[in-house]
């Protein structure tokens, strides 16, 4: 066996599986404190890519602080998401919130094609050399990804486990009712989920513009392989999402490497079948 | 709904529906759409069974539509099976496989994480159609599926579709309100009130949820092979989340837990995306934001809200006339709205 197409596809791996990584963890955030399947999450990470796009080729600024403005941007956005399109439809069934994140994505997705039209657009990248590590061909425009993926997931898991308002957002996703009992301001508390989670979905699209092109048509596939990744997880578990991401970007490279290219799409629904057939509520699902 | 009112409304409704093709709807392209609504009103009452009935959520039934029609395609096209066997055919299978996978889901999800798990399984078998080619034909699907036909006679056009499809609503309408109304429904909506308290008097909470859904597949099933043989073609997009998110507008804008909201719902979508076509390519954009404000204003759907509407003016008008209590029937409408 020759190590060195394994070690490259292990990174190429890396690569996708940090994406699933930082998509999941904003999905399986919003699912596990406010029991809201977001449908317009991948609309928000294609929002920031496609904003990046436009701030760095239209405003010309810099890669980097161009990725900075997006994010802090749709970090702001995430409250009017969580105000228009959340807030004003929980009293009534789950499946009403459902819907009105449907129109979201409707109105994201359709309103993002009439400004920026079907075409991929390239972004550039603020440097892009290829390294040599080992046998493995290494962009640095990849180990930026990877780098700052991680240091965001690490960033949630600190924030969730050791600030206050991590307790906070932990209780009231644990029990709303016994959570405003207490005192929690849950309304804030959804406020800043969504702020955060939103934030997390424009990361992970001003980085996806590292490794491939900025598309309207990019959120609908990426909100589908997310949903696989939180199934295999378990809704609502953020720390598994993180592990089973990873999980399934790496084997998934592996897969299509040696056993089936023209297969390898079907991949994570195949492993994710095995799940629900073994353990329908997920490999870390409580009940 | 009470019987006498289901017929005052329902008879003049009948009327109006086939009048419709020869008044308003005059050419074909404006009957393919009314064509369009009768589908959906099948796939609404459907997914409707799951969510208003089973008070549960299918996000794969989608999934199970475009198994119907592919199923029927394909036999019509392999084999040359008549369509009316496949009518029947795509049912039948996708009854059984909503039996396989509803025995797999429903043992130990439900509500959100059944949504979940469900949309998992419509997303495997969308990935299925598009790539297992020799038999799904890939990504541009099956084409020149035949029309199904009478004493030799194609149903061809789009007028004599949409009469044959109303027959076939109407007896779906009925089939599901003899079914609401039988044994097995009440035990169905019982388990939607209270499931623990439903199996503690001995209902099968498993057992009769994983019927119920797959009763829903199979119906699904049959809308997909009204649509495959219609439209005459079939694709992989069938099966994914465009036409998930159409049936779950077509169900919660028209409202659930009735036979009158998906109905609704499907012919107030296809009427408003219609309209809205001479938007270009704002269409879809302004679509969700009059989706946004409908559920915003209704969120039960416009039947329920509508009828909330005219029983308050009714009783107005006849609160001096007889002091009669609202039916059972109303106040089981509201608890299950709330």
């Amino acid at each position: 066996m020759n190590w060195d197409i394994v070690f490259q596809q292990l990174w190429n791996g890396l690569l996708n599986g940090s994406i699933y990584v930082i998509f999941a963890a904003g999905l399986s955030l919003v699912f596990g404190v406010m029991r809201v399947i977001n449908m317009a999450h991948g609309e928000l990470t294609m929002l920031g890519a496609m904003l990046l796009f436009t701030v760095t080729s239209g405003l010309g600024l810099g890669y980097f602080t161009g990725a900075a403005l997006v994010v802090i941007l749709m970090a702001l956005a995430g409250f009017l998401v969580n105000r228009v399109t959340v807030r004003p439809f929980l009293g009534h069934s789950e499946l009403v919130v459902i819907l009105s994140t449907v129109a979201l994505s409707f109105m994201l997705l359709n309103g993002s094609l009439v400004v920026w039209g079907s075409e991929p657009k390239g972004v550039d990248e603020p440097f892009n050399e290829i390294v040599k590590v080992g046998g493995v061909y290494v962009t640095t425009a990849g180990m930026l990804l990877v780098g700052v993926c991680f240091t965001a997931v690490l960033g949630l898991y600190l924030m969730l486990t050791h600030t206050k308002l991590g307790k906070k957002t932990r209780a009231t996703g644990q029990n709303l009712l016994g959570a405003r009992l207490i005192g929690i301001n849950t309304t804030a508390v959804y406020d800043t989920t969504l702020i955060v989670a939103s934030g997390l979905a424009a990361l992970a699209g001003v980085l996806i513009v590292l490794v491939s092109a900025a598309s309207p048509n990019l959120g609908q596939p990426l909100l589908i392989t997310g949903f696989a990744v939180v199934i295999v997880a378990g809704m609502g578990n953020v720390a598994g999402a993180v592990a089973v991401g990873l999980f399934l970007g790496v084997t998934e490279a592996l897969f299509g490497q040696f056993i089936s290219t023209y297969y390898r799409q079907g991949y994570l629904y195949v492993v994710m079948i095995i799940v629900l057939l073994l353990r329908p509520q997920g490999l870390f699902g409580r009940r | 709904m009470r019987l006498s009112s289901g017929i005052w409304v329902g008879a003049p409704t009948l009327v109006v529906a086939l009048l419709l093709p020869l008044v308003l709807f005059t050419n074909p392209y404006n009957r393919g759409l009314l064509v369009l609504i009768v589908i959906y009103a099948v796939a609404g009452l459907s997914l409707d069974y799951i969510m208003g009935e089973m008070g549960q959520f299918s996000f794969g039934h989608a999934a199970f539509w475009g198994f119907g029609a592919y199923v029927s395609a394909k036999l019509a096209l392999d084999l040359g099976v008549s369509p009316w066997i496949g009518f029947v055919a795509a049912p039948v299978a996708a009854g059984l496989v909503g039996l396989l996978i509803g025995y797999i889901a429903l043992r130990r999800t439900r509500g959100l994480e059944l949504a979940i798990v469900t949309l998992g399984f419509g997303v495997l078998a969308w990935t299925v159609a598009l790539r297992w080619r020799p038999v799904t034909g890939g990504p541009s699907g099956l084409r020149q599926v035949p029309p199904p036909s009478i004493f030799g006679w194609e149903i061809r056009s789009e007028l004599a579709y949409y009469y044959f499809a109303l027959v076939l609503l109407l007896v779906v309408v009925f089939v599901l309100s003899r079914l609401r109304r039988s044994r097995f429904g009440r035990a169905v909506r019982s388990i939607h009130e209270n499931e623990d308290l439903a199996r503690s008097v001995g209902v099968s909470a498993t057992k009769y949820y994983v019927i119920a859904f797959a009763f829903a597949c199979s119906l699904v099933g049959f809308s997909g092979a009204l649509y495959a043989h219609h439209f005459r073609f079939v694709n992989p997009n069938l099966l994914g989340l465009q036409y998930m998110f159409i049936f779950l507008i077509v169900v919660l804008v028209g409202g659930t837990g009735s036979l009158w909201g998906p109905v609704l719902g499907a012919l107030i979508f296809v009427l408003v995306s219609e309209w809205l076509r001479v938007l270009q390519e704002y269409r879809f954009l302004i679509f969700g934001v009059v989706l946004l404000l409908v559920v915003l204003f209704m969120p039960t759907g416009v039947f329920p809200t509508m009828r909330r509407v005219i029983r308050r003016l009714v009783e107005r008008r006849g609160s001096d006339r007889d002091a009669n209590a609202p039916d059972a029937d109303d106040r089981a409408d509201r608890t299950r709205a709330g």
